[in-house]
Parts: structure tokens; C-alpha cells; sequence
């Protein structure tokens, strides 16, 4: 049996597709013109071919993200499946180590995936270090308990005039925040804007300031018949919702509530420390459920955690428990971050913390903090090392990663 | 209409019974001998006399619980209820105004219920500072990512044995924890060690450790026909679970992973930094839910900040909104904190930051940080302050209160 590791040309992207149809049974559609063979292009692909034939494929998306404040470079891993007759001969574990060389060449020092399993990719040092909170709410039980329900001026707005609206927004709501991807129109369309005919009609309404200046939006569908209510039979699910002040979150809340034949608010997607909770009357009544979200690796742990933004200007000694798919990151590291940027330099000293791959990608979203992590035996450190490994990887906003790719 | 609020004589305690069974709707009993007659003390209680008749009660269980690493009274509030007529007149914001007077006097500068209703308890500055994690696994799911199940004995004890090994682990597992009850005398013990109308025996399994020395317990009860499987159709419950180490949570998991008749294993109250998402190969599995937990109030702001643990030294002026229940609190104050203890002393100095009674509850409890709170417009500070309040209010580990009162 011959390997190849290598991606796919154009002509092969077919196979691709079968392979797609057949391991993800026919999520993503059947046969050689699916989402997974057209969404992809060739160069992101790397492929194991046995004899000559497909036998297990990998792409990543290039993408960019946030990073508490800095846009860094990240590899979004997707459409892995491999044919039932070549599993378990190792051929992922090929693929990927082979792919996390490859990503470190091309500056992607992060990398994330959504998971069909964990087990597959706990194994390969990825981190589940995003969730997605889900909401079930009906629309009479919005309702805020200090009264404030916010002042600004919602209104729906053409979904052909929305798009530069929402972008202009969105950019200005991820810019602080940690693990959101930067969105080309492809991926509005593919996520957000994606037309879906069994949803009916996108609307976007757009919450405005005194200043008549667009500060937040939600993105929404709305369909009768979804909901065994006498009175309130609708359903709206919200796709996307984006926020730059308090104000403007309790509004678009407002806006919501006011379609009153609506029994079901449905939103599947809310950040780990989206606020509703707290300003809620009956928090409960949100029925939120976490679910889980995209998984991190840290694939260049010298690249990743420079270029990370930071708000506190420190130093701190890191000692990377030996992981032979990234076998560069092994070993003791300096680094010294402030608000201005970050260096990282080996490091002779004895480490302040220690940790392996996966409780790495942990702590550099800021899903779980040092003290966390020591917490639970996945990282050492004394009580003076964990305040300020917990002080510098603090981030501004809880990782989260809305899209799925 | 004359009111009058006082406690209950020990005669009128089977009334309160009575309207306690009236108010939760027999969720405690019925009559003079359900739960809220039955367990109360009178001087624990504090109740509205409307023309000589109860119209509302409240008790207020003294506890002791723990405050990172520190020892403080709390006011335990509980059986809150008033008579459908008398309803929508102010008598429990009455009994509260002068109950919060009366915990200040006691040393009670904390307190905390669970919610029949959130709506109730905002108003009167309790926040929701920590949450029941739920689980819901099959035995054939719970699998170890890095294949550690952990290297502690486990067996089952009798329960004259396991009465002094919960105590005793338990004391120890929570003397760096947040919001946890001191559990005193025999009743807790014998409380949980109880089995219930249709629980079976309840089951204590104890985790040793290399010297032989107890390092973690779990008490769980067993019933079979309660999971619709052909092969496991047993349900394993719960009750509490604690662990001294890494090591003994994963042994206290293998262990319960052997009871191979087992389809579902509930445990209802697990805390909000629970590891099994961390150590499972399929953390989904675990059908992980967060439930509302107890709500927490700052009674006397200055003494509930002085008595808490702190794990960092630093100083921060803290301007506290007016608030009409505990004017005591108003106004800015001083915070010296370190890890020998604090001081709050009133300022004159501009504070770093701002804040309303039930935002400090989620502050002080560690549930919320002040970055979070700032965020969603319930904190004003600036950077600075805000990495400063971060830092001075982390806890070790997030609040938790296992324990319904």
C-alpha cells in the first residue's frame, strides 16, 4: 500500500464531494456537485491517497480572526472524512501533521475545526474553547427587570440595503472581541444572509442611535406554524445579532418582543457572555442551553501568542509539555506582553507555568483560565504564577466563533 | 389595615406550615407540619401580621459558608410567602427593609435564597451568582481523552464509616471554595445519607489515595427500570460529589463508569467549574445543562468585602449606587486587600468603579468579573480599573452552593 499526502487538483474535487456525501451522510448533499466539493478549492485541500486512490481528505479555510483586539491569521480545518475501508491505518494523523507544517509556513499559527467528534481531535491537540448558547424564549417573557428595555430606534431595513449596514457593524463589534472570524461575502452568504427557502424571508432590522447612527442589528426569520400556541404560533429564529453598546442590545430585545404572535424566540448561536441573563426578568425563562462550539489548536505557539492582543503588560515563563505534531513549540519560552505587543523568545529559566497542547489552545482563547486549568491537574504553577498567567491571557470578551465553516 | 412585622411565636409556626403548603403549592408538604412549619425556628423568622392574621412570612437560616478561603455568616433566606390576599401590598419588601437591618446587626453581610421567582428577588438586589450544572451520561460515554481514569482505590462503605470521611473530605474540599455551605451537625449527614420514598439505599464510595487517606467521595443511589435501554436500563444518581485532587475526581468517574447495568448517571448539581467537559473523550455526551442556582445579596458592603479572601494585593475605591434597602452601603469606599485579610474604609477619592447592589453581589461572589459587568453597561471603570478589579475579586474557584435551604 502506497500513501500520497497531497492535495486534490481540480479534477479530483468530485471524488471529494462523494467522499463528503458518503462520511457526513449527506449533510453537506450527495455526489460530486456538493458543498463540499464546490465550496472548496483545490489549494486548500491535503489528501491521502492509497494506490493511487482517495482514501481520507482535509482542507483549511483560510481565514482571519480576532485576538483580543489584533486580527491574526487562522486556519479553519474542515470537510476531514475518511473512506470506512481505510480508517483506523492513521492517515488523519498523517494528513494533520503534515497540515500543521504547512500552516506554519503560511503564518496561520492558529487553527480551529468543528467537530463531527471530539475524540477524533482531542488526540491532535485541539481545545473546545468556544460554545454556542442557545436560547428558547417566549416573546411575553422578554421583559427586562430594571424596566430599561433601551432607547434606541429599531427599524427593518431592505435586505439589499442591509449588507453594507451589518458588515459596518459587525467589524466594529468583533474588533475587541476574541476567536470571531473576519467575514468575506461568502460567508455572510453561507451562514448569516443565507437564503434557506423552508425559512421564508431574511429580515434585518437595525437598532439606531439618537444620532440616527446604525449601532447594532439582528438578523432574523419568521414563520407561522412553528409553535403549538393557540395565540402565538410563530417562530423567530435570530441568525445573527451584533451589538456595540448595552443600549442597543436591550433594544433589538424590544424590537423582538414586539411581534407578539411570535410563542418561540429562537437564537442557537449567542456567545458564552452574551448579557441576556442578566438583564432579564425571569432569566430562566431563556431555557439557555450551552452547546458545544468550535475547537481550537494552537499550531505555532511563538506566532499565536505574539500576535495575540493583550491588555496587561507583563512577563511570564511558559513550559510547553513536548507534543510531537508540533514539535517546534516543545520546550521553555519568555513571554513578555504589554498593550503595545507581545515577544516570545526561548527560554533557559525555570518555567512559571507549565502545560501541554491542548490546555495551550485553553488559555490562549481565554475559554479557561490559568487558575482553571491548575484547578484541574491540566496545568502547573504556583498561586503567584497562576494571578499573572490569569491576568495576562484575561480576555475582553468570552472566545466565540458564531460561523460555522 | 395595621401591620405588624415580627417573628413567629412557636405557636405560629404550624400557620406559617400551613401558608407554606398554601404558597408552593404542597412542593414542601401541606398543613401546619409541612416543611416550612416543621424546620424552622422562630427566631429565625420574620413575618407580616396584617390586623393580627399572617399574611407573609420569611425565615432566616443562619449558615456559615465559605468565602475563598475564609469563613463568613450568611443569612440564609428562605420560606418567603404571603397570603394570595395580601399579595401586591409591599409586606415582603417590608420584612426585607427590616431584615437586612437585622442581618447587618447579626454579622450577616452576606445573603442568599433560591428563587421561586427571579422577578421577586431582583428588586431587592439579590443577583444569580451561581448556577446547577446537570449532567445526564451514559456509563458507556464516559471515557477519558488522555485515557487517565485516574489511579485511586474506590470502594463502597458502610454508612456508620461514611459519615466521618464526607465530613471530613468535604471540609477540606471546600476550604478554598466560594459560596459553599459549612455543613454542621448530624442533619446534614444524616439529611443526604437518607434514602428517599422511591431512591433505593443510598450508597457511599470513597476514593484512598496511595497513603491510604481519603481523597474524594461520592453518595449515589441506583434504581433500575428508569432508562428505556435493553441492556442498561438502571439510573444512577448523584447526590454529592467531592474530590481533593485530579486524580480522585477521575478515579470517583472510573468508578461509576463500572456499573455496567447503568444507562444513565444524573448528577443535578454539579458546580459551574465542574472538570468533565475538560478529561471526557466525548464531552457532548455528558448532555451538559446549567440550571439556575441561589441568588446572593451584599447586605453591609464594607464588612462582606473585608472578611472575603483575597489572592492578590492591591487597593481600589468602589462607588456604590444609592439603595433605599441598605443605606449603609451607599457611597465610596476604600478597599485595601491582600492575602492576610482586607480593610473598607469610606473615601472621599474618585472611584475606579461604579456599581449597583445586585452587580457587587455578582462581583463579590467571583460569579461575574468587572470586565463582564462593565461590558453590559452594569459597571463603570475604565481599563485599568477594571484589569484591577479582575484581579483583586477572582476567585479560586467559581461560587457554587450545592445545597437547596
Amino acid at each position: 500500500m502506497t500513501v500520497e499526502i497531497r492535495p486534490a487538483t481540480a479534477e479530483e474535487m468530485g471524488e471529494m464531494g462523494i467522499l463528503g456525501g458518503y462520511v457526513y451522510g449527506g449533510s453537506f448533499g450527495d455526489g460530486p456537485e456538493n458543498v463540499i466539493a464546490t465550496a472548496n478549492l483545490p489549494d486548500w485541500t491535503l489528501c491521502a491517497f492509497v494506490d493511487g486512490k482517495l482514501a481520507s481528505m482535509f482542507s483549511d479555510i483560510p481565514f482571519t480572526m480576532r485576538a483580543n483586539g489584533n486580527a491574526v491569521k487562522l486556519a479553519g480545518v474542515s470537510t476531514i472524512g475518511t473512506q470506512p475501508e481505510h480508517r483506523r491505518q492513521g492517515l488523519v494523523r498523517q494528513i494533520h501533521t503534515r497540515a500543521f507544517n504547512d500552516m506554519r509556513e503560511a503564518g496561520q499559527n492558529v487553527a480551529a475545526l468543528w467537530a463531527s467528534q471530539a475524540a477524533i481531535y482531542q488526540r491532535y491537540g485541539y481545545a473546545m474553547t468556544t460554545v454556542l448558547k442557545r436560547y428558547t424564549v417566549d416573546t411575553v417573557d422578554i421583559r427586562f427587570h430594571d424596566d430599561d428595555g433601551g432607547n434606541g430606534r429599531v427599524a427593518r431595513v431592505d435586505l439589499d440595503e442591509a449588507y453594507d449596514v451589518v458588515k459596518g457593524i459587525y467589524i466594529q463589534f468583533i474588533a475587541d472581541r476574541m476567536c470571531y472570524l473576519h467575514r468575506a461575502k461568502a460567508l455572510w452568504l453561507q451562514n448569516a444572509l443565507e437564503p434557506v427557502e423552508a425559512d421564508g424571508p431574511i429580515w434585518v432590522a437595525v437598532c439606531y442611535d439618537t444620532d440616527d447612527e446604525p449601532q447594532g442589528y439582528v438578523i432574523y426569520t419568521l414563520r407561522a406554524g412553528k409553535v403549538d400556541h393557540a395565540a402565538r404560533g410563530q417562530e423567530l429564529v435570530v441568525r445573527d445579532l451584533a451589538w456595540l453598546n448595552p443600549d442597543v442590545y436591550r433594544s433589538l430585545w424590544r424590537f423582538i418582543a414586539s411581534h407578539d404572535l411570535v410563542g418561540r424566540v429562537r437564537w442557537s448561536n449567542a456567545p458564552a457572555d452574551d448579557p441576556a441573563f442578566e438583564y432579564f426578568m425571569e432569566p430562566r425563562m431563556l431555557h439557555s442551553e450551552d452547546r458545544e462550539g468550535a475547537w481550537f489548536r494552537v499550531v505555532d505557539a511563538v506566532g499565536a501568542l505574539t500576535e495575540r492582543g493583550y491588555d496587561e503588560a507583563a512577563e511570564l515563563t511558559i513550559g510547553l509539555a513536548a507534543d510531537p505534531l508540533t514539535p517546534w513549540n516543545d520546550g521553555t519560552w519568555h513571554l513578555e506582553t504589554g498593550p503595545d505587543g507581545a515577544r516570545m523568545r526561548p527560554s533557559n529559566e525555570t518555567p512559571d507555568i507549565e502545560l501541554s497542547s491542548k490546555a495551550l489552545a485553553s488559555l490562549y482563547t481565554g475559554f479557561r483560565s490559568a487558575t482553571e486549568l491548575a484547578n484541574w491537574g491540566l496545568l502547573e504553577g504556583d498561586a503567584q504564577a497562576l494571578a499573572k498567567a490569569n491576568a495576562v491571557f484575561r480576555t475582553r470578551h468570552a472566545p466565540h466563533t458564531p460561523d460555522h465553516f | 389595615m395595621s401591620v405588624e412585622i415580627r417573628p413567629v411565636t412557636p405557636d405560629e409556626l404550624g400557620e406559617m406550615g400551613t401558608l407554606g403548603g398554601y404558597a408552593y403549592g404542597g412542593a414542601f408538604g401541606d398543613g401546619p407540619q409541612s416543611s416550612v412549619g416543621k424546620y424552622n425556628k422562630p427566631e429565625w423568622t420574620l413575618c407580616a401580621f396584617a390586623d393580627g392574621k399572617l399574611a407573609s412570612c420569611f425565615a432566616n437560616v443562619p449558615f456559615t459558608m465559605g468565602a475563598n478561603g475564609r469563613a463568613v455568616k450568611l443569612a440564609g433566606v428562605s420560606s418567603i410567602a404571603t397570603q394570595p390576599e395580601y399579595r401586591r401590598q409591599g409586606l415582603a419588601r417590608r420584612i426585607h427593609t427590616r431584615a437586612f437591618g437585622e442581618m447587618r446587626e447579626a454579622g450577616q453581610n452576606v445573603a442568599a435564597l433560591w428563587a421561586s421567582l427571579a422577578a421577586i428577588y431582583q428588586r431587592f438586589g439579590y443577583a444569580m451568582t451561581t448556577v446547577m450544572r446537570t449532567y445526564a451520561v451514559d456509563t458507556d460515554d464516559i471515557r477519558f481523552f488522555d485515557d487517565d481514569g485516574g489511579n485511586g482505590r474506590v470502594v463502597r462503605v458502610d454508612a456508620e464509616t461514611a459519615r466521618d470521611i464526607v465530613v471530613t473530605v468535604y471540609a477540606a474540599f471546600i476550604a478554598e471554595r466560594m459560596c459553599y455551605l459549612h455543613r454542621v451537625g448530624e442533619d446534614w449527614v444524616n439529611e443526604v445519607l437518607k434514602a428517599g420514598r422511591d431512591t433505593g439505599p443510598v450508597w457511599v464510595a470513597v476514593c484512598y489515595g496511595d497513603d491510604d487517606a481519603a481523597r474524594g467521595y461520592v453518595v449515589y443511589t441506583l434504581r433500575s427500570g428508569r432508562v428505556n435501554h435493553r441492556a442498561r436500563d438502571q439510573e444512577l444518581v448523584i447526590r454529592d460529589l467531592a474530590w481533593l485532587d485530579a486524580d480522585a475526581y477521575r478515579s470517583l468517574w472510573r468508578f461509576i463508569a463500572c456499573h455496567d447495568l447503568v444507562g444513565r448517571v444524573r448528577w443535578s448539581n454539579a458546580p459551574a467549574d465542574d472538570p468533565a467537559a475538560e478529561f471526557f473523550l466525548e464531552p457532548r455526551l455528558l448532555n451538559a445543562e446549567d440550571h439556575e442556582g441561589a441568588w446572593f445579596r451584599v447586605v453591609d458592603a464594607a464588612n462582606a468585602l473585608a472578611e472575603r479572601g483575597y489572592d492578590v494585593e492591591d487597593e481600589l475605591t468602589i462607588g456604590l449606587n444609592a439603595d433605599p434597602l441598605t443605606p449603609w452601603n451607599d457611597g465610596q469606599w476604600h478597599l485595601e486587600a491582600g492575602t492576610d485579610g482586607a480593610r473598607m474604609r469610606p473615601s472621599k477619592a474618585a472611584p475606579d468603579i461604579e456599581l449597583s447592589s445586585k452587580a457587587l453581589a455578582s462581583l463579590y461572589t467571583g460569579f461575574r468579573s468587572a470586565t463582564e459587568l462593565a461590558n453590559w453597561g452594569l459597571l463603570a471603570g475604565d481599563r485599568r480599573a477594571l484589569a484591577k478589579a479582575d484581579a483583586l475579586f477572582r476567585t479560586r474557584y467559581a461560587p457554587h452552593t450545592p445545597d437547596h435551604f
